[in-house]
């Protein structure tokens, strides 16, 4: 203890003097993957999942797939080597990369014509049997690390894991890989996305619900947000949206099955301007914006994760003036 | 170098002229025929210091002394020493050490006590085998052991010796060697420990310059001792462990230098008295302040402030001693690193007492507070008025010690101790997470030691080590996360209030037997370590063995071997966030050397190291049939192994230092086999520390040189889009930070104010030329940049020391 917080005194006050700048993750300069919305985050083996992806290029604009060259490729994948992987659980910081590269299983999705890719039942079903059944079929999976008694029960709790990673090319050439986990779980009330955000921009609200455009929000009262430049704007999502918020189960470090009820993270984006905080952690909601100085139209992204797998994001156009 | 054999001869000194005149007195002959007190009383020796003459110290001739001239003020204590006749340089400055410690019963005039001159021979003999042992004729003086001449005497009396003779002065003298039971032990004592440039003058600091220790990132007051982690070095005072010796924010050592007498660093292979760490030890013997009477002492530089004062009593029959110091850096950090508020305070109050010639006691209170608030994050992009940190750490300890020395230097000893540790970590996060934890420590120890010499050839060391720690620790700490958890976007733990009340006990009796057959010398032990915590209960034997042979008198080679054991942490043995059977960390260290005598009072250590390390606490996250989660599991493993090479003039005609080297391999296991390198490996580091004094000046300079410690490179990386955050893809291939390099220099400069005022000036810098050192990196969000994390800057201070006698 005393050795960690004397590390931690020395990186506080040496912090002061590291020389340079890094980029912030707010900004837009460069292909993201800003999110990946699976229909649902929560799924029962059988059942089939969609993934929708929010691709957005250098300047801003949503990458498409089949346009300007631009190709997206699924694979799902599950990774079997430790049960903290398979329920969910980060265990292993040092080598932290969970995306689909090393897994021993793995499996080529369909992309659709609008970049969307569905994980069919039948996978769903074959690669996790329901508790009892097909122990062979699990063995084939996990392998003799696992015991098939402990894949059972996290089926039946708090859910199996499966990755599925998007890769973006653009002419044939990899631009980046992102990757999000489904929860496959053997339960009726199953978990699912946040509804599209609704969020105050200055003094106008903008919000993604019953709008035609997927990822899109726009203003309530028809007149797109105007914000002065270089000036400190609040972005307010909606305080009274919290209704959204559904209980999923944890095996807790004892081997409690305990309720955790999802928490809401806002993170807002652009590709101007400064953002005071790079996503919010609840109970504060409220971002400050120091808008930018050139006169322009601006996007404004605003991604809403639950932190257990939903997400949802939408992008509304402001005016800097 | 340390010699080979632990040994102790007493020497005789003898007044071999009559009193000198005192200044403002007219100097008188006593009448020794008259039958009344004489006008005009000579002062006479009551006490003086063990005189320790470095092992490898070359055969003295017969009858060798050191003719000295004496000022003694009125309280007795000497104040000045001047050399008439010397003998050799490296003798004559350890006598002149010595002399300056030595206190009289002073010179009186008709009763009443006087200040006085007085020639003074110091006679120092070398010792001698006991007849029964090691006869003269079975041993010619080529084999004996280094830094001994041979003798055809009896033994030499016990030690301390106040030798009344005709004369009526005396003193004594004790050669002190290598540790028979340690594989290596490095002492450091007087300016050695104070005036290594780049330390601030700290003792402890001059651990990171010696071999087996890898560099510490922003001097930080932990060591990586040949390849071990942080917490399996120990560091000890008087024999008890304490949980920190450095303050906060690269400070001082928690107790004034002045206090400390020797340290001694063992960088493995410690013998059987010292127990609990599985890699090296830290050992400070204090003792009361060389003072020759009333001596009050003050320092100030720029981030500190410290008072000594030492009085003695009954006529130096006993002494008190008081040490206060403070920081001040709260006053200063404000104006670098806004919010960082940082400050320390550390305090010694001793007793020592002679209650007789052969039994001594001593009290010693001390301890430390260490206070960081820090209410604005600094770093990484990240800044909020409501974040809050605050660390203090407290500890204090009262140690109590009594010594008794029989005849045929028999010593026993008891030592207990009460000791009080205290933590209150806090931070605060926006969002209104509070993480925190309050955590007391009560800490009982005692230790019961004989020391049993037969003559030269035999000695048995026996004794007990007992100590309990009960913890209770208040937590308000971020659960870890369940399966089933996402990884969350920003950090957003949630905490759960615990309150935990480990309790670890041990009792280690111990015994080590030394035998000197020849130009052998076999010390062989064993340490029966009983632990008992949360629900382990268990004895580890922990055999030990030290081989050395003298090729010659100035060539000692030596093998050692042996097993240690370390009880884990107290957080990782709860039982509902730990493991309670968490099995103690062991490790077998072994080592192969030779101690080298040059000339020029050059010594020369150079050795092979091998520690294999197995019982490691490492976290996991296996589900147990229970149900719960593992947390905790021993079955770490790794080695270490290098080369060390210790190159060193002690002082001699002003100037010491040294040059240490150390290549080294630190490695550890993974569970699919492979073989990383440990987070802190450094395959070379360099030390040149020296320093050389003319004139009241003294001049240093230290040198360091090490190899960058491993980074695994970045190949790419891949966003997590559930967690808002990229994942690095690290290759296997090991690569470094780069090779660290750093100066420091130390000026001093002495003066005198009068008879009663000395004092000296110094000015200590660090990283002279400002090496821009990385200690580490900084990553942009994607990996695709990443900036320097720096090191220390250059960093001066300029100090005052005044004392006043």
């Amino acid at each position: 203890m005393r050795v960690l917080g004397t590390f931690a005194l020395a990186t506080l006050v040496l912090g002061g003097c590291i020389e340079g700048e890094l980029d912030r993750r707010s900004i837009i300069d460069r292909w993201r993957v800003l999110a990946i919305q699976a229909d649902h985050p929560e799924a029962r083996p059988g059942m089939d999942v969609t993934f929708r992806p929010l691709v957005v290029t250098p300047d801003g604009a949503q990458a498409l797939h089949g346009q300007d060259g631009v190709r997206f490729e699924w694979v799902a994948c599950v990774r079997p080597e430790e049960p903290p992987g398979l329920s969910g659980l980060q265990y292993d910081p040092e080598d932290p990369s969970e995306a689909c590269g090393a897994a021993r299983i793995r499996l080529d999705l369909t992309t659709a014509g609008d970049g969307s890719a569905t994980l069919p039942g039948s996978v769903t079903a074959l690669a996790w049997p329901a508790p009892g059944e097909a122990s062979a079929e699990a063995s084939e999976i996990f392998g003799d690390a696992i015991d098939p008694a402990v894949v059972a029960r996290l089926l039946e709790t708090v859910g199996l894991l499966l990755t599925v990673e998007l890769t973006v090319e653009e002419d044939g050439e990899h631009i980046m890989t992102a990757y999000k986990r489904i929860t496959l779980v053997d339960r009726e009330d199953l978990g699912t996305n946040p509804p599209p955000p609704r969020v105050r921009v200055g003094d106008t609200w903008v919000t993604g619900r019953d709008v035609a455009e997927p990822w899109t929000c726009e203003p309530e009262d028809g007149t797109a947000p105007v914000l002065p430049p270089d000036e400190e704007v609040v972005l307010a999502p909606d305080p009274d949206d919290d209704g959204w918020r559904e209980e999923y189960w944890v095996l807790d470090i004892t081997g409690t099955l305990t309720q955790v009820r999802e928490r809401p993270y806002y993170a807002f984006l652009s590709t101007d301007g400064t953002f005071d905080q790079e996503i919010t952690r609840a109970p504060i909601r409220e971002e400050l914006w120091v808008t930018p100085e050139e006169p322009g139209d601006y996007p404004l992204w605003l991604v809403v994760r639950d932190g257990h797998g939903g997400m949802s994001a939408c992008r509304a156009t402001v005016g800097v003036e | 170098m340390v010699a080979a054999v632990a040994s102790r001869v007493t020497s005789l000194a003898l007044l071999v002229l009559l009193l000198g005149p005192p200044p403002g007195a007219l100097a008188q002959e006593p009448d020794a025929g008259a039958p009344t007190p004489p006008a005009l009383e000579p002062p006479r020796l009551v006490e003086a210091p063990a005189l320790e003459l470095p092992e490898g110290t070359e055969p003295l001739p017969p009858d060798a002394h050191v003719d000295l001239h004496l000022t003694i003020d009125a309280t007795g204590a000497v104040t000045e020493v001047r050399v008439l006749a010397p003998l050799r340089p490296d003798v004559d400055a350890i006598v002149v050490e010595t002399a300056r410690g030595m206190r009289f019963e002073p010179a009186r005039r008709n009763g009443e006590p006087i200040p006085s001159e007085v020639p003074f021979r110091f006679r120092v003999e070398l010792p001698e085998p006991a007849p029964d042992d090691t006869p003269p004729d079975d041993t010619p003086p080529s084999e004996t052991t280094p830094g001994e001449e041979p003798a055809a005497e009896a033994p030499a009396p016990d030690e301390p010796e106040i030798v009344d003779d005709e004369a009526g002065f005396g003193a004594t003298a004790r050669v002190r060697r290598e540790e028979p039971g340690a594989a290596t032990r490095i002492t450091l004592r007087g300016e050695e420990l104070t005036n290594v440039p780049g330390t601030f003058g700290e003792p402890l600091r001059v651990v990171a310059t010696l071999p087996g220790v890898a560099r510490t990132p922003f001097n930080l007051g932990y060591f990586i001792v040949r390849g071990a982690s942080f917490e399996n070095t120990g560091f000890f005072v008087d024999g008890f462990p304490v949980p920190i010796l450095y303050h906060l924010g690269a400070g001082p050592a928690v107790l004034s230098s002045r206090l400390v007498d020797s340290m001694d660093f063992y960088p493995g292979g410690f013998p059987t008295r010292y127990g609990r760490f599985a890699a090296g030890i830290i050992s400070l013997e204090t003792g009361a302040p060389d003072h020759g009477g009333l001596h009050l002492e003050g320092e100030i530089d720029l981030f500190r402030a410290s008072a000594l004062a030492v009085v003695p009593i009954e006529g130096g029959r006993g002494v008190v001693t008081g040490a206060l110091r403070r920081s001040y850096y709260d006053l200063l950090l404000p104006l670098v690193v806004d919010g960082l508020d940082l400050s320390y305070t550390d305090w010694q109050l001793r007793f020592d007492y002679d209650l007789t010639d052969r039994l001594a006691v001593s009290l010693f209170w001390f301890g430390s507070a260490d206070n960081l608030d820090q209410r604005e994050a600094a770093g990484a992009g990240v800044s909020d008025e409501e974040t809050q940190t605050g660390l203090e750490y407290t500890f204090q300890r009262l140690i109590g010690k009594l010594t008794l020395e029989l005849p045929d230097r028999v010593e026993l000893s008891w030592a207990g101790t009460v000791g009080l540790d205290g933590s209150d970590i806090h931070r605060r996060e926006p969002g209104g997470v509070d993480i925190g934890a309050e955590i007391t420590g009560v800490y009982l120890g005692q230790r019961l030691e004989a020391v049993v010499p037969v003559g030269r050839t035999w000695q048995t060391t026996a004794g007990v080590d007992v100590s309990t720690v009960l913890y209770d620790a208040v937590t308000s700490f971020p659960v870890p996360p369940g399966y089933g958890e996402f990884p969350k976007p920003v950090i957003d733990p949630q905490t759960t209030d615990v309150r935990v009340e480990p309790i670890v006990m041990t009792a280690a009796p111990y015994v080590e037997q030394i035998v000197r057959p020849g130009d052998f010398e076999i010390a062989a032990g064993m340490r029966l370590e009983y632990l008992r915590y949360a629900a382990f209960s268990g004895v580890s034997f922990d055999p030990r063995g030290v081989v050395r042979y003298a090729f010659t008198d100035q060539v000692t080679g030596k093998v050692a071997s042996g097993l240690f054991t370390q009880p884990p942490q107290p957080f990782q043995i709860d039982h509902r966030f730990g493991n309670p059977e968490l099995d103690p960390q062991r490790s077998w260290q072994s080592s192969a050397g030779v101690e080298i005598a040059l000339p020029h009072d050059l010594d020369v250590e150079s050795q092979l190291f091998y520690t294999r390390m197995w019982n490691m606490a490492r976290t996991t996250n296996d589900l147990l049939p229970s149900g719960r989660r593992q947390v905790f599991a021993a079955d770490g493993e790794g080695r270490a192994y290098g080369w060390e090479l210790l190159v060193r003039r002690r002082i001699e005609d002003g100037l010491f230092g040294w040059l240490s080297y150390t290549l080294a391999w630190s490695e550890r296991f993974t569970d699919d086999g492979q073989t990383v390198p440990f987070f802190f490996d450094q395959r070379h580091t360099l030390n040149l520390a020296i320093s050389y004094a003319i004139g009241g000046w003294r001049f240093g300079a230290r040198f360091q040189l090490a190899s960058g410690r491993p980074d695994r490179p970045v190949l790419g990386a891949e966003e997590d889009v559930d967690a808002y955050r990229f994942d690095a893809r690290r290759g296997g291939l090991v690569s470094r930070l780069p090779t660290y390099h750093q100066l420091d220099v130390r000026i001093d400069r002495d003066f005198t104010l009068g008879s009663h005022i000395e004092g000296s000036v110094y000015l200590d810098v660090m990283n002279v030329y400002n090496a821009e050192n990385r200690e580490g990196r900084i990553w942009q969000y994607d990996y695709e940049d990443s900036l320097a994390l720096p090191g220390l800057p250059i960093l001066p201070t300029l100090g005052l020391r005044v004392i006043y006698e």
